[in-house]
């Protein structure tokens, strides 16, 4: 592949040491992408429900990652996009029932997109853990809106009833009293596009050249004349903006809106989805999204305190397989043929 | 007029002085230990959590709120210890994410185990006999409890800055600070220095814990309120500096305890105010140095 610009030199000695992986990488992709689309085939109507939960929290995750990943920053407070935007999108239904769903999501979403780039000119400065306890106190910061403001937010009960009886997908087509299956593709519907786009620009543009580089290198990024705080901030919107269609989806999706959306609960469980799945591999939070609403799911039926038993396996993940799940074939690989530094 | 003036500004001091007190017993020991050995424990305030949890039990079963002042806190300490002895300094070179991620992890599992043993409701105990009284000064009635927690917190960090300031253990604790390397090259243990660290650290969140358990109870979202304030407390004073944690969290109990007489409705919203006003002049925090992030 070529890389355009000044940029090539720099990151084509990145992209040989990447290589190794990247069949494998792309089949795992299209094979993950294959079974999202296909599900409604596959699996019971049940197990869809929790796998349409999956996929947005997968997109939220995602979005999260693209912090880490590409900007190597930790946020502690993600959930503030995701729930404005959820927030958002319900109080558009609410006073425009008719408002068409892609429109409806790029409001909100463009909202949350807004606040990353404000917010992202404070917190993403600092880097380590000043970032992350910057980003949980905006957090805790919009949390405290959501629960305080009654009048608009419903404080603790949170809003329902803001779903119209039938849907405007686009002007001519409504999507009344939709099924399971439906809801299901149609988050399907956004995030393939959404995620693939985003992939495609943080993986194969200029743009995401430059975010990899000041990620890889800061003071090389500044050197050739990048403003290495603008590339960061416009990575931080860009995902707060990502952030903001999963909450928008999801408050379509289930028809109601809570403090759930916006806590640090939420934006822990994120980041504790990103890191299960394995945050190396840009689909590695989806994969981790879908692992936790499952294993949740079935712990949830053995036992009531199944958030104890996730956190132990969280613990042990951290510990002994820092890569996540995505991780595993590469440590196994690595340990087959014997290499130790992988 | 001026005589309810006067109440309201005593009533206010008071409330200054009880959350100063434990804002910074809860974040001194997260800052300490972040500037020390660069490990940002968001478990932190889980421990304090505990520790009021098992007060709460330790009360309940012997009726005397002063055993429980007594062994909670010690009871906190070990097990936060053990988390420290086998976890948490396996990942003290590791870099900061994967000592966030295995903190979460541990605050996720303490945050469930208590619901586990104690259930999902606040619990509270009554003060003890002596402290249940109020104290009129100036036309205003003052719970003699608070008084008895700022007095706690200043007995305690007196005996801190003594430690600290004025015993050889001290010095070497300070130099350990600075210079591991030097302060291990001199035959010093520099893990169990910062063991010694941990130790206090979770020891103040602990009696922090403990002392709230008759004032607002123990319920299963403490810890995290706690870790909004304490991380607001550490940014703003300057990751790793004690006295920034300490100026900082005066700063919040003066708006804490004047701000809530006149705006009530917003109070919840007066720690960000702080961070956001002193971020706005300091931006690295009130006493932040360079070493931070």
């Amino acid at each position: 592949m070529t890389i355009p610009g000044k940029l090539g030199p720099v990151l084509s000695a990145l992209d040989a040491e990447r290589g190794r992986g990247r069949v494998a990488e792309t089949l795992a992709t299209i094979v993950l992408l294959a079974v999202v689309a296909g599900a409604p085939w596959i699996v019971s109507k049940a197990a869809l429900n929790d796998l349409g939960q999956a996929i947005l929290f997968g997109l939220f995750a995602i979005s999260f990652n693209i912090v880490f990943k590409y900007s190597g920053l930790l946020s502690f407070g993600h959930a503030a996009f995701f729930g404005l935007a959820a927030y958002g999108a319900a109080l558009l239904l609410q006073a425009f029932p008719a408002l068409p769903v892609p429109v409806l999501i790029l409001i909100a979403a463009s909202g949350a997109g807004l606040l990353g780039l404000l917010l992202g000119h404070v917190c993403v400065r600092r880097a380590g853990a000043y970032f992350s306890m910057t980003t949980l106190a905006i957090g805790a910061f919009f949390y405290t809106i959501a629960f305080k403001w009654h009048a608009v937010t419903g404080g603790t009960d949170g809003l329902g009833s803001f779903m119209p009886a039938s849907l405007m997908l686009l002007p001519g087509w409504r999507l009344v009293n939709p099924s399971i299956t439906q809801t299901y593709e149609l988050s399907v519907a956004f995030l393939i596009p959404v995620a693939l786009a985003a992939w495609f620009l943080l993986e194969r543009t200029p743009f995401g050249n430059a975010i990899q580089l000041v990620r890889q290198n800061e003071q090389r990024a500044v050197f050739l004349g990048y403003d290495a705080h603008r590339v960061k901030l416009a990575n931080y919107g860009l995902a707060a903006f990502i952030a903001g269609i999963a909450g928008a989806l999801w408050a379509i999706a289930n028809g109601f809106v809570s403090t759930d959306s916006i806590d640090l609960t939420l934006s822990t469980t994120v980041i504790i989805m990103t890191f299960i799945g394995g945050s190396q591999w840009f689909w590695g939070p989806l994969l981790g999204s879908t692992i936790y609403i499952f294993g949740s799911d079935r712990l949830s039926a053995v036992t009531q305190h199944w958030q104890l038993w996730m956190g132990l396996v969280f613990i042990l993940l951290v510990l002994v397989f820092p890569r996540g799940v995505a991780g595993l074939p590469g440590m196994l690989f690595a340990r087959l043929i014997g290499r130790r530094d992988v | 007029m001026s005589f309810h003036l006067a109440s309201l500004f005593v009533a206010g001091a008071l409330d200054t002085l009880t959350y100063w007190s434990l804002a910074f017993l809860i974040a001194s020991g997260l800052t300490v230990v972040f500037g020390m050995l660069g490990f940002l424990n968001v478990a932190h305030t889980s421990f304090y959590m505990l520790a009021g949890y098992i007060a709460y039990s330790v009360a309940e079963r012997t009726g005397s709120f002063w055993l429980a002042l007594l062994l909670a806190p010690p009871a906190t300490v070990i097990l936060g210890l053990a988390a420290e002895r086998w976890l948490f300094r396996r990942l003290y070179a590791a870099g900061h994410t994967p000592q966030l991620l295995l903190t979460i992890g541990i605050a996720y599992v303490i945050a469930e185990a208590t619901k586990m043993v104690w259930g999902d409701d606040a619990l509270t105990v009554a003060p003890p006999p002596g402290l249940r009284g109020h104290l009129a000064i100036l036309g205003a009635t003052l719970p003699v409890y608070h008084l008895f927690v700022i007095a706690i917190t200043l007995v305690l960090v007196a005996l801190l800055a003594l430690l600290i300031g004025g015993t050889r253990l001290g010095m070497v604790v300070r130099a350990a600070a600075t210079h591991p390397q030097m302060v291990d090259a001199l035959g010093f243990r520099v893990s169990t220095v910062h063991m010694l660290v941990f130790l206090v650290g979770l020891y103040l969140a602990a009696i922090a814990g403990v002392v709230m358990t008759p004032m607002v109870g123990v319920y299963p979202g403490m810890a995290d309120d706690a870790l909004v304030q304490a991380f607001i407390v550490v940014v703003a004073g300057g990751l790793g500096s004690l006295s920034g944690a300490f100026a900082v969290a005066g700063l919040l109990g003066l708006v804490q305890g004047f701000g809530s007489v006149f705006f009530s409705d917003y109070a919840l919203f007066f720690p960000f105010i702080v961070l956001a006003g002193v971020l706005l002049f300091r931006p690295l925090g009130l006493f932040g140095a360079r070493n931070g992030a």
